[in-house]
């Protein structure tokens, strides 16, 4: 186990070379003085003030604002439209209610909502909560939906022959049968969660990370916008690694054929 | 003839059975007028030519296919949908990905509520008499064909139910497979006196497990002839194949369903 884990992490850790290459290049551009610190600060200027912006708790609360936002609203998301999909899947008058709603609702720009719910909710957490439900509940009901509908139907004949009523199959089969479909959903619908959230508060304010950084934009301190977004793209990669990492362990049972993302 | 003993209610009354496929505008008759009747613990297979409907047949027995017209009885009761009296084996096994052996061995136990404990005991008993020990904690893809049909067995066996259908049980697997699962099915068969009604494009898997071979034509499907058939399997698999009554049998029915491929409409 040890001797196979640890080439696997250095292996990862060697494929991000591209993100070294991009960093030396922001590193030599301002160090050249090709642009002014003003539009982009060196990235080691960025980097140490890090831990100041940490000390400050100008980082660590506006994140957990943020990443609270997300989190409620995409669980909103996945228990509405799980439970949305697998029924559009099944059941004949939910598809006829509901598939027209989806395929209306599905490419409309979510972010137009976001006055609609201020009005309603005010500024505050309510508001955002309810956007990035709106955005990402779209993913969670077409995986739950491709998922249920991809089902063998002699699986689904066998649970019945069992005793398995209808709420129960829905339950115990369909959804685990849709467990790999949906955690590709659920890689899709965690960023759209995160960005919505951020951007929902760059826009409206209401404290959060994008509040943050737009106030320090609008205070011309650059190395903190930097320093947030850089703290963004981070939080975005490390949550899609441990999504990864859980899917491994949860779906053991899955045909190695699936394993490739798609 | 057997099936009119007196005092022997039918476990299976097909009557007048028809099933039409709408496609687009048009109706296409895949099975029918298809008469059949099966006697308790009998053992009743269907043999046809592909697209026959033979596997319609069995899934309107399961209650997953409705019948266009005709009637259905299980125990002398309508067939209206699925039901625990009929358990269903597929060519393609059907087992639950997600589950381990033991899981889906126990998934129609846990569906009548049955205790833990017992439950525990019930299913260590099917793992051992299938040869599965030790491959409890597995899931179906780490299984070959083989292991994953016995598991299949198991899980339909387990709950006991009156009928057993099955739909081309062993289609899938190789030769030598195929034949070890036959006389585990035929062992299974014979100690618990299941009514078993089995669709299969295998004539010598028919002859040899049957107490009836069905013929059926060319879709639609109706059921043109029927062997009776009364081998005696306690002397094994190489002395019955090799009987001279086997092998008219055998030839019978094989020349019949050959006359019924050949045959148009």
């Amino acid at each position: 186990m040890m001797t196979a884990r640890g080439p696997r992490v250095v292996e990862r850790i060697a494929r991000l070379y591209p993100l070294l290459l991009l960093a030396l290049l922001w590193e030599a551009v301002t160090r050249l003085h090709l642009v002014p610190p003003l539009f982009l600060p060196p990235l080691s200027v960025v980097l140490a003030s890090l831990p100041q912006l940490l000390a400050q708790g100008d980082l660590a609360m506006p994140l957990l604002i943020s990443l609270y936002r997300a989190a409620i609203g995409l669980v909103i998301a996945g228990v509405l439209g799980i439970l949305l999909g697998l029924l559009i899947a099944r059941v004949r008058w939910a598809r006829l209610l509901f598939a027209p709603l989806v395929a209306f609702g599905a490419p409309a720009p979510k972010i137009a909502f976001l006055p609609v719910f201020i009005l309603w909710f005010g500024i505050g957490h309510v508001s955002k909560i309810a956007l990035v439900a709106l955005t990402s509940i779209f993913p969670f009901i077409f995986a739950a939906q491709d998922g249920a509908e991809a089902v063998p139907r002699q699986q689904i004949w066998a649970a019945q022959a069992m005793g398995t009523g209808p709420w129960r199959l829905l339950a115990g089969v369909l959804l685990p049968a849709a467990l790999p479909a949906l955690f590709s959903g659920l890689r899709i619908a965690l960023p759209y969660a995160i960005v919505t959230a951020f951007t929902a508060e760059m826009i409206a304010g209401g404290g959060g990370l994008g509040g943050a950084l737009v106030m320090a934009q609008r205070y011309f301190e650059t190395p903190t916008v930097y320093a947030d977004i850089v703290v963004m793209l981070a939080v975005g990669y490390l949550l899609d690694i441990g999504l990864l990492a859980l899917r491994h362990r949860w779906l053991r049972w899955q045909e190695e054929s699936n394993d490739a993302p798609n | 003839m057997q099936a009119d003993e007196p005092g022997s209610l039918p476990k299976i009354s097909i009557t007048s059975l028809t099933r039409v496929f709408d496609t687009g505008g048009s109706r296409l008759a895949a099975l029918g007028p298809v008469d059949l009747t099966v006697r308790p613990g009998e053992f009743v297979s269907i043999v046809g030519p592909s697209g026959c409907g033979k596997s319609t047949l069995l899934y309107m027995l399961g209650g997953f296919l409705q019948p266009s017209s005709g009637s259905l009885l299980a125990d002398g009761r309508p067939i209206t949908g699925p039901g625990v009296d009929r358990g269903i084996v597929f060519q393609e096994y059907a087992l639950f990905p997600w589950l381990t052996v033991a899981d889906n061995i126990a998934y129609g136990l846990r569906m009548k509520r049955m205790q833990a404990g017992e439950l525990r005991d019930r299913v260590a008993a099917a793992i051992a008499m299938i040869g599965l020990g030790g491959f409890e904690h597995r899931f179906p893809r780490e299984l070959s064909g083989g292991m994953k049909q016995r598991v299949a067995l198991a899980r339909t066996f387990i709950y006991d139910p009156q009928i057993l259908l099955l739909d081309e049980p062993f289609g899938a697997l190789d030769s030598q497979t195929r034949e070890l699962m036959q006389d585990e099915l035929l062992a299974l068969w014979r100690s618990t006196g299941k009514t078993v009604l089995m669709v299969t494009h295998d004539v010598a898997e028919a002859v040899y497990l049957s107490n009836r071979v069905c013929v059926m034509s060319q879709r639609p499907g109706r059921v043109v002839a029927q062997f009776p058939i009364s081998l005696d399997h306690d002397k094994g698999r190489e002395a019955v194949m090799l009987s001279d009554q086997y092998r008219a049998l055998h030839d019978q029915v094989w020349l019949e369903v050959r006359r019924q491929v050949g045959g148009k409409g």
